[in-house]
């Protein structure tokens, strides 16, 4: 009976130290990541190179994404609220949802988790191919050259696309409406834009930018700290689509409890 | 030394044979599994020292503690009278601008074209005219043997061999004092081997370069060493000229170099 206790207690502290180093080495990385995007010299054409690599090729799955969700979120609305009378409210709803929600959440969750795991799968690479100790030996600094610019475009791309899944699922909720429930588009429109403020659409956006933080710094974490060839490519790939599932999550839960009290 | 300022070395020229890189007791481990014991060796101006031992007996990590790419345990690595193992990040930065390394997969950036690649570091560090950039990285073309023409190919598009002389190439693009080779001709066949390693000598003989070479190709490592030191015991246990290595009675070294396994490995 103690030896198992024992082994137990060993293996959860192994865990509980495990998470903690990973837990640091993170946050360290973050710092150091921030700290160098803000001190020139700025490398602009690495951002904007980027920001179409993971941005504009993100496009069409992120405005398929929130135009499924809206289409759906009308659906189920106009479903639900006719059973109350109240399908005049489907608008209100579906963009209050969106915009506070399920664009930032859902964009993270499915652009994020392309983004990010690419940038794992390409930094991976580089660390087993030991292109990123070779930037090291050359004399140049591989968070400078390597994250910074990730982490600048996802900084930019994460709210954007957010933006365009807001737009893009308002409206597909919009001609869902219209088309099957016969909801005029401009009484959909004019009645979300009564309910819906500022801070349910600055809301979404917060959430953009810290998501676009850590799909960026989680990406590049797991790329830089790859081992074990193909493999490990693969390992860090696929770890890093669940963290930045339960990073989002997790994250999201606390950012909604904040921002309903400074957005309220 | 603060860890902030960047790290002066003293440029007066080091004679040929006086110490220019000196490994002081040094230890190392990762894990459980110690790597080094008492690694204690000088590396003499303007030689080719080769370093030779099993797999797994830690010889590249010898040359990647030298540039910061790994870190010593205890000991120390002096280079002009300066510890090495001191310095931060940022004060390294000066020591691989005059210590460069060749990779064992010569470690080419797949983005950039060879052109980029050698050019690299001249753009990292200096700041010179584009027409600059592009007379000396066409010397350094000229130097490995390698058309004009493959300038502007990527690294995907070369043969290994063609490779190993792009990253030596970039790794001498900036003239430095010491060049670490990490086994330069692993994986290649006959004819590439024997144009890198007449590289090696060429560069050593026509630039005086001081050169550390990790090498399993023992018929390179005789033909452009000046000295070769044997790892063997988690230290070096014997180090020598190509002529005394070859001739000790030792019979570790012996066996190694004839290929015998060594049955504490």
């Amino acid at each position: 009976m103690s030896a198992w206790f024992v082994s137990l207690f060993q293996t959860v502290g192994a865990r509980a130290i495990e998470y903690v180093w990973f837990i640091g080495s993170i946050t360290r990385l973050s710092y150091l990541a921030a700290w160098r995007m803000v001190l020139p010299p700025y490398d602009l054409r690495a951002v904007i190179a980027q920001i179409e690599l993971l941005g504009v090729r993100s496009l069409r799955i992120g405005l398929l994404t929130a135009a499924a969700i809206g289409g759906v979120m009308a659906l189920q609305f106009a479903y639900g609220l006719g059973k109350f009378g109240a399908q005049d409210y489907v608008g209100p709803v579906v963009a209050v949802s969106l915009f506070r929600e399920l664009a930032p959440v859902l964009t993270a969750l499915i652009v994020g988790g392309r983004i990010g795991s690419g940038m794992a799968a390409e930094l991976g690479s580089m660390k087993v191919g030991e292109q990123i100790d070779a930037i090291r030996a050359l004399g140049a600094d591989p968070i400078r050259k390597l994250i910074v610019p990730r982490l600048a475009a996802s900084l930019i791309i994460m709210p954007m696309l957010t933006v365009f899944a807001d737009i893009t699922g308002f409206l597909a909720a919009q001609g869902l409406s219209s088309s099957q429930f016969n909801i005029p588009p401009l009484f959909f429109y004019q009645s979300s834009l009564d309910v819906v403020d500022l801070g349910d659409f600055f809301t979404g956006l917060i959430k953009a930018v810290v998501f676009g933080f850590l799909v960026a710094v989680i990406g590049c974490y797991q790329g830089f700290n790859t081992q074990g060839g193909t493999q490990g490519v693969g390992l860090s790939t696929t770890g890093t689509v669940e963290l930045i599932s339960i990073s989002v999550l997790i994250s999201d839960f606390f950012l909604t409890q904040i921002l309903l009290v400074v957005f309220r | 030394m603060c860890a902030g300022f960047a790290v002066q070395f003293d440029e007066t020229p080091v004679p040929a044979g006086e110490p220019l890189i000196r490994y002081v007791h040094v230890q190392k481990a990762f894990g459980s599994k110690r790597i080094y014991e008492d690694l204690h060796f000088d590396v003499l101006s303007g030689e080719t020292l080769t370093i030779l031992g099993g797999s797994g007996q830690g010889k590249s990590v010898m040359i990647k503690i030298l540039i910061g790419l790994l870190t010593a345990d205890t000991g120390q690595i002096l280079y002009r009278g300066v510890d090495l193992t001191k310095l931060s990040e940022f004060q390294l930065i000066e020591v691989r601008k005059r210590i460069s390394m060749v990779f064992q997969l010569a470690a080419l950036f797949d983005s950039l074209t060879v052109f980029e690649n050698i050019a690299y570091p001249l753009r990292e560090h200096l700041r010179l005219e584009e027409t600059a950039i592009r007379e000396r990285v066409e010397a350094q073309l000229d130097l490995i043997n390698l058309p004009r023409s493959f300038a502007a190919r990527y690294p995907s598009e070369l043969s290994g061999g063609m490779r190993k002389l792009v990253g030596l190439a970039r790794s001498i693009v900036m003239q430095p004092e010491v060049i670490l080779y990490d086994e330069p001709t692993t994986g290649l066949d006959p004819e590439s081997t024997v144009r890198v390693n007449k590289l090696i000598r060429t560069v050593q003989q026509e630039r005086g370069v001081t050169a550390m070479v990790i090498t399993h190709d023992m018929g390179g490592a005789f033909y452009f060493s000046d000295r070769i030191a044997f790892l063997s015991g988690r230290r070096i246990h014997r180090i020598g000229t190509v002529q005394e290595m070859r001739s000790a009675e030792d019979e570790i070294l012996q066996n190694f170099l004839r290929g015998i396994p060594d049955e504490e490995e």
